[in-house]
């Protein structure tokens, strides 16, 4: 299975990562081409902004279960899903999430090839 | 750039969920991860933003599959077999009149064949725009019960006045053979005193002769009257033997034989293939029943025509004994009442409504059953049902 530490290093696809409270702490430089958001404008925002209105309770409910069983329902498989650009856009991108146990805490990351 | 120790820019309160609002929202998630029923909730137009893992089930479909389609796509519902048009779909009439709503529905996807309780509510939420909640019940087996319930309750009705019926007739019967035994006894006595005045008038006399012989005829009439009362009230033990049905049925058409042919009715028999089909009955009576149908039968073809007699073997353990006259039939309003004692319409002719009643009696004293298929106009089959001696 694919290591955090192994996804910052990925050049070849788009990828994003978040803390425990879902707040996104990285981004790399394919995630800011494909979907338009810069660096500075998205870190320390939440995971909420690129997800679409619609799936949003969705998010909420099932990222907050995951916090409190450990157990995922949508970890380690790719996922067809659409994120957000900066301009408001619902792109269509293959998700693989994955999340990792760090100091007490759980990390989250994911690679999204555009579709 | 290390990401892990980078200072975040302010967040927007708008996206972010504090720890124990996260914590409330993933007890609730498990919570109604457990129901039975199924949860669903969608956006103004009607697009589905979450959903419980029953409803996943009940389409079997994942969530992701099933995140932002609309609700009327997802869940094709039928109301008394027709599928519901896009306007009278329960989310579309949650939209369109804003107040909840509840509905039956029946819904068949995946090989699944379900009564559905759809329950639909608005949940206003501000900015946030309004959610149209639906709670969603599958009752078809609670339907089943129902249905199971009130087919019960007829059936037991049903009895309840087939037991008042019996009742009715036990009692009939137990009054009548008191009645027939203290009538018999005077109509004997008037017979003799009849006879008496009979011996002692002399031949030349012809008006008291004849005023003789038709106290004699009225006493006869009364007496066949009382017989059969006494045979339809009936209390003794049968005289049970074990016998083939053939050898009965035969001994009845042979005290009818002259009278048949003489009415031009032919008679056509079927002789069962061996063995010979054997029941264990009181002969005199089972006797009497055959009699008494082969009377109506003939009695049926004025004019002539043909007695069709058959037995059968039925399933394992009866014996059928068909019987089908080619004569007048009976009405549809006749029908409904030829078992009832006293009912005929050969009064005129002599008729005194008990053959069938008391047929039918003696049928089921022996465990049968005895019924009746008519076309007025075409004729009648008699059917005797009963069951075969035990062995065979």
């Amino acid at each position: 299975m694919i290591t955090l530490e192994e996804l910052k290093h990925r050049t070849d696809v788009p990828v994003i990562l978040a803390d425990h409270e879902g707040r996104i702490t990285y981004v790399n430089g394919p995630f800011q081409k494909v979907f338009g958001w810069n660096a500075e404008g998205i870190l320390g925002q939440s995971l909420i902004v690129i997800i679409p209105t619609n799936l949003h309770d969705a998010h909420h409910l099932g990222f907050s279960r995951f916090l409190t069983t450990g157990k995922p329902t949508l970890l380690n498989q790719p996922l067809k899903l659409k994120a957000v650009t900066k301009d408001g856009r619902e792109l269509e991108a293959e998700h693989l999430i994955v999340a990792e146990f760090q100091e007490g805490r759980w990390m989250f990351g994911a690679t999204l090839r555009p579709l | 750039m290390d990401v892990w120790s980078d200072v975040a820019p302010p967040v927007s309160v708008e996206t972010d969920l504090s720890g124990s609002l996260r914590a409330t929202l993933g007890k609730m998630e498990l919570a109604l991860a457990t129901l039975v029923d199924a949860i669903v909730w969608g956006d103004e137009k009607g697009r589905v933003q979450w959903c419980n893992t029953s409803f996943e089930r009940l389409l079997g479909k994942t969530r992701l599959q099933i995140l932002g389609v609309p609700l009327i796509d997802l869940l094709p519902l039928e109301l008394g077999g027709k599928p519901l048009d896009p306007d009278t779909h329960p989310a579309a009439l949650l939209l369109r009149f804003r107040s909840s709503t509840t509905g039956f529905y029946e819904f068949h996807q995946g090989g699944k064949d379900l009564v559905l309780e759809v329950f639909g509510t608005l949940a206003p939420m501000g900015d946030y725009g309004t959610s149209e909640v639906f709670v969603i019940r599958d009752v078809t087996e609670d339907r089943k019960a129902q249905q199971a319930l009130e087919q019960a309750y007829a059936a037991l009705k049903q009895t309840q006045q087939e037991l008042i019926q019996s009742e009715k007739q036990a009692a009939l019967g137990r009054f009548s053979f008191g009645l027939a035994h203290e009538i018999k006894n005077p109509l004997g006595i008037i017979l003799g005193w009849a006879e008496f005045l009979e011996r002692r008038t002399a031949p030349a006399d012809s008006q008291t002769r004849e005023a003789i012989d038709h106290i004699k005829h009225s006493v006869h009439r009364a007496d066949a009257i009382v017989r059969g009362l006494l045979q339809f009230g009936r209390a003794a033990p049968l005289q049970v033997e074990t016998i083939d049905v053939k050898e009965i049925l035969e001994g009845a058409l042979a005290l009818l034989k002259n009278r048949l042919r003489l009415a031009s009715i032919e008679i056509k028999s079927d002789p069962p293939p061996p063995p010979p089909l054997e029941v264990s009955v009181d002969r005199n009576q089972i006797q009497q029943v055959f009699f008494n149908i082969l009377t109506n039968a003939a009695e049926a073809m004025p004019k002539g025509g043909t007695l069709a007699v058959r037995i059968s073997r039925l399933a394992d353990s009866f014996c059928s004994i068909e019987i089908t006259d080619t004569g007048e039939g009976i009405s549809r309003e006749h029908r409904a009442r030829i078992f009832e004692p006293f009912f005929t319409t050969k009064r005129n002719q002599g008729g005194i409504g008990l053959g069938l009643s008391v047929s039918k009696t003696i049928v089921e004293n022996h465990r049968g059953s005895l019924h009746i298929e008519s076309e007025p106009g075409r004729g009648t089959r008699i059917r005797v049902v009963l069951p075969l001696a035990v062995g065979l």
